[in-house]
């Protein structure tokens, strides 16, 4: 491979060999966006560089698509960031692409498609609390039942979020947060038949 | 939950697993849902474009003054 070096020390590729790959940035200053007619945008932890296209060839149909996803891609990045500070789980990268899809399938000023929209893909809530019941009160009501201590653990906790979204001024005019924490003793070990302390009824909040 | 405000109200339930170390990070034992969505009572519903097909071509037709009543395909004689 022809690495050539320049004064400084830093090694760089003839410009005819770069052009062979798909671009990556390597450079100390990197940059994200467009600056003239090169875009620089981030895959997969690196900086990649591509032109911007010449021609644009679209229809009546794909534009209006294309306006409609920008639009859900929007939203669904609004309702992300609503949610950020309270939500303490791990970002697992895939919700991002996955919200959108829910909002652009649910259609336009259909917010109650996004009821079932998990935020972790791998896991449902259901999979570590078995039964939750919201009702109409507001109200989140848990049935007595035997809730599994996975994997050794000490407690759980339940996190309730609520927040009054207005999507036309896209801002939030309210939010509620209540916190359950269920000790370990209220929780059933994988080597004993039942937990050492029956988990009975509880409300949120 | 008491949430004063306007506009859609999104509930996310959120479930996480402590171990003797703090929260776990591991991908099973943490879990968020939005489980419940509730829309304000304003003109924010969906549109949705109501079928003209039904009453298109599911109306029913009254086909008594195109049948002719026939008896072994001889049309009976009414009588005066």
């Amino acid at each position: 491979m022809a690495v050539k070096y320049d004064p400084a020390g830093y090694a760089y590729l003839p410009v005819s060999l770069i052009s062979l790959f798909m671009a990556k940035f390597n450079s100390i200053f990197r940059f994200t966006g467009s600056l003239g007619n090169v875009i620089a945008y981030r895959r997969g932890g690196k900086t990649c560089l591509r032109t911007r296209p010449e021609t644009v060839r679209q229809t009546e149909n794909t534009r209006r698509s294309a306006q409609w996803f920008g639009a859900a891609s929007r939203k669904g990045a609004f309702v992300r960031n609503t949610f950020a500070d309270e939500l303490d789980i791990p970002h697992y990268g895939a919700h991002i692409n996955q919200l959108t899809r829910t909002i652009v399938n649910a259609g336009r000023n259909n917010h109650a498609g996004l009821k079932g929209f998990r935020f972790n893909p791998h896991t449902r809530t259901t999979d570590l609390i078995h039964h939750t019941d919201l009702s109409g009160d507001g109200k989140l009501r848990i049935p007595a039942q035997v809730i599994e201590a996975y994997g050794g653990a000490e407690m759980i906790e339940i996190k309730l979020i609520a927040k009054h979204i207005d999507f036309t001024t896209r801002q939030v005019t309210g939010t509620d947060v209540a916190v359950l924490l269920i000790g370990k003793d209220y929780l059933r070990k994988s080597n004993e038949p039942s937990p050492r302390l029956q988990f009975g009824e509880r409300s949120l909040p | 939950m008491n949430v004063p405000g306007k506009g859609t109200l999104i509930v996310v339930l959120q479930i996480r697993v402590h171990f003797s170390g703090g929260a776990s990070a591991n991908r099973k034992f943490n879990a968020a849902d939005i489980i419940a969505v509730q829309e304000p009572r304003t003109l924010d519903t969906p549109r949705v474009k109501a079928s003209t097909y039904k009453t298109k071509h599911h109306q029913q037709t009254d086909f008594t003054g195109i049948t002719v009543p026939t008896v072994g395909e001889v049309v009976p004689i009414k009588r005066e």
